[in-house]
């Protein structure tokens, strides 16, 4: 089975690999970087031809951003109903997974339920959400923000298949000596459930640092836009003409890209898992 | 039966048994989030969409008003549909890239959590990103994708992507196809990499040449992996709303318009509630349509089941 | 607390580093602004044939645009030298003319934060002196 031939033809099979990966990597990584060249250019945006590399560099451009725009209060905004969503999707995934995952009477019309609302788009519910929203009183808060991001199907299931995972035993031991359900989960199920918990936190994180059309529809006033918000915002003030707007994208991008770094493992993990958004 | 035995009898069933409530108290949180922001919706969309909404008035019963309002008299929903069928049309090219990528990853590579993480990593970019470094790639002018054209010789003349009724549409699917491929190559990868090599080998022993090992290996069990990125896409197209409204607006005209822009714009721009509800009613039978479809498409087997 | 690092093993983690060395970064910036935003703002007027001149105006336009409103209007001392202080801008144009307002060099200038320091090394020059009735808006720059 092994012999020269076959080695060399994997050797062969390795180069051609390359040859067709890397140009389909720099047309993936093009984009990033012309975003970076115009956001630190000196020159003017639309000198013909486009230079490849930018002209008399400078970071005049990110000076510009931080004074015509809030960057700090969208950051905040962001950050908050960022913290709110991945918070109240731990607690409240982690809770539901749990009782599913110790059975009682009515479960599976509850897990039918629960999958029939997986059906569902979020854009879907986009209108009346609004003013269901609107009858709360939640509209322009961080709450009413993250209040529809708070909770993940998908992850509720998770929870329940790392939670059917414990041995029973465990859970009875500890009834026994008398911990209440809610220190069980705190205490016993929750640090065994490591895995889905980070899914969870970065499912909820992602898609509620990203989402655009909900905020859009929530917040009113510029003080409470999150950061996508501010970019569009900016956008339709400045049109394409500033090159502060591509050094706001590239200030935008960072936090998200800095968490991605940090977090690759558990965030491909999360995002294979969780690809049919709840 | 000891003593023991018999307590732990006991408490075993304490979960549900001596506390009913608890489980509900459990739940309670996580599905009032549910029906409030999901099934409340879906059914307050079907009532609304038989009503004549008003700010001012209490609502009054309107039949199939806006149902042949939908059918008969909008132009524009024509062709955002037409628009939201394309894009779904695109994403089997993109799933097809994505599925060539894999298999060129699916070897011994040492660079291959690099290039995994280069193709992956714009996915989590925030969509209105995406849309603003296209919205510049793509510019009449000084855009990287005239340069290039123009340089090699494609066209003579830059062409205006965002401005033209043909093109402005590509423009937003290429954008989306950008952003979305990661995601199913990472889906796609994953499943191959769940098939055992050993099947590959042995059927390699057998001689069977490797465009049959693919036929009748690897693609029948990457059935749930692609099946999976079809639902992404469905969901995506939803989702595209990020890159019309920042790239085009539904523009020129409504030739980049999709459904969901439409149905914002509606709600909105015109603060048409009731009609915006029947065009979410009419969006989402054909969502559940598509996703029927997907389904016996994948073998009658929801893929992989529950997110594993 | 320095216990809690060390057992969670929090200090061997790169990202902690990371983050650890954004949060320096911010605050020794923040440091420096704190100490370098006075908007003081210094340079040097000079004539045509090099020699510093007096009582030349310098005037301070906000961000670069040909027209706009002045801001600041300065004077240079005795040895060509002008200074702004507090001007409060982080983009702005600074106009050299002379005692019959003909104008000189312009310069534009950015700034990394509001009110920073900042000393300008090339002396606006001024046109040559010429027995000119001076047009009052020699803005032609």
């Amino acid at each position: 089975m092994a012999g020269d031939a076959a080695l060399s033809r994997r050797g062969i099979a390795k180069w051609l690999a390359h040859l067709a990966l890397l140009p389909a990597s720099a047309l993936m990584l093009i984009p990033f970087y012309w975003l970076l060249k115009t956001s630190l250019t000196g020159e003017n945006l639309f000198v013909y031809p486009p230079r490849v590399w930018p002209d008399d560099p400078n970071l005049f451009h990110f000076v510009d951003v931080w004074y015509a725009v809030p960057f700090i209060r969208y950051l905040w905004n962001s950050v908050l109903v960022s913290a709110l969503a991945v918070v109240s999707n731990v607690v409240l995934n982690a809770m539901a997974g749990y009782a599913l995952a110790q059975g009682f009477r009515g479960q599976r019309g509850i897990v039918l339920l629960l999958l029939s609302s997986m059906m569902i788009p979020f854009q879907v519910t986009v209108v009346p959400a609004y003013l269901i929203t609107r009858e709360l009183g939640l509209l322009n808060s961080h709450l009413g923000m993250a209040l529809p991001l708070s909770s993940t199907i998908v992850c509720i299931f998770l929870f329940k298949a790392s939670f059917s995972a414990i041995p029973r035993s465990l859970t009875e031991a500890a009834r026994i000596d008398g911990m209440s359900e809610w220190r069980i989960i705190r205490e016993i199920h929750l640090p065994l459930s490591k895995a889905a918990v980070a899914t969870n936190v970065v499912l909820a994180f992602v898609w509620s640092w990203n989402s655009f059309l909900w905020p859009l529809l929530v917040a009113r006033d510029q003080q409470m836009q999150t950061l996508p918000l501010g970019l569009a915002a900016f956008l339709s003030v400045v049109e394409d003409t500033s090159g502060a707007l591509y050094a706001f994208c590239v200030m935008v991008l960072m936090p998200g890209l800095l968490v991605f770094l940090m977090a690759q493992r558990h965030f491909i993990a999360g995002l294979t898992a969780g690809a049919t958004k709840g | 039966m000891t003593a023991a035995t018999r307590k732990m009898q006991r408490v075993s069933t304490a979960f549900s048994r001596y506390r009913p409530w608890l489980p509900w108290v459990m739940l309670a949180p996580a599905l009032a989030i549910f029906i409030a922001y999901r099934l409340a919706p879906l059914f307050w969309n079907m009532v609304l969409s038989v009503q004549h909404w008003s700010m001012f008035q209490a609502p009054t019963f309107a039949g199939l008003y806006h149902y042949r309002e939908l059918f008969l008299y909008d132009d524009t929903l024509r062709q955002s549909f037409e628009n939201t069928l394309i894009y779904l049309a695109s994403s089997p090219i993109a799933i097809a890239i994505a599925f060539a990528l894999a298999l060129l990853l699916d070897r011994p590579l040492r660079a291959r959590g690099l290039y995994r993480a280069i193709f992956f990593i714009s996915y989590p970019v925030m969509t209105v990103v995406v849309a603003v470094i296209w919205l510049w790639l793509f510019h009449e002018k000084v855009g990287l994708v005239n340069h290039v054209l123009l340089s090699t010789g494609i066209v003579g003349k830059p062409l205006h992507f965002l401005q033209d009724d043909q093109l402005a549409l590509g423009a937003v699917i290429v954008a989306s196809m950008w952003q979305v491929i990661g995601l199913y190559m990472i889906i796609l990868l994953t499943g191959l990499q769940s098939i055992p090599a050993t099947l590959k080998q042995a059927a390699a022993s057998d001689g069977a040449g490797p465009w049959q090992r693919f036929r009748h290996i690897t693609l029948p069990l990457m059935r749930p992996s692609i099946f999976l990125c079809v639902v992404v896409a469905i969901v995506n197209s939803f989702a595209a709303f990020d890159l019309v409204y920042v790239m085009t607006d539904g523009g020129p005209g409504h030739a980049s318009e999709m459904m969901i822009t439409y149905i914002y714009d509606v709600a909105f721009s015109l603060g048409r509630f009731d009609y915006a509800a029947a065009l979410t009613i009419f969006n989402f039978a054909f969502f559940m349509m598509l996703a029927w479809f997907a389904n016996r498409m994948a073998g009658g087997d929801a893929g992989g089941g529950d997110g594993r | 607390m320095r216990i809690f690092f060390w057992r969670s093993g929090l200090l061997g983690d790169p990202r902690m580093w990371v983050i650890a060395a954004i949060a320096v970064l911010v605050i020794a910036w923040n440091a420096y602004v704190e100490f370098n935003d006075d908007g003081v703002v210094r340079g040097k007027v000079i004539d045509a044939g090099g020699l510093p001149v007096a009582g030349a105006n310098v005037v301070m336009y906000a961000a670069g645009t040909v027209g706009s409103q002045p801001l600041r209007r300065v004077r240079t001392k005795q040895d060509g030298s002008f200074e702004f202080i507090g001007h409060g801008q982080h983009h702005f144009r600074l106009q050299a003319t002379d005692v019959t307002n003909r104008p000189g060099d312009s310069v534009d200038v950015r700034l990394y934060f509001r009110n920073q320091n900042l000393k300008i090394d090339l002396p606006l020059r001024l046109p040559e002196a010429t027995e000119v009735q001076g047009s009052q808006d020699g803005f032609s720059r």
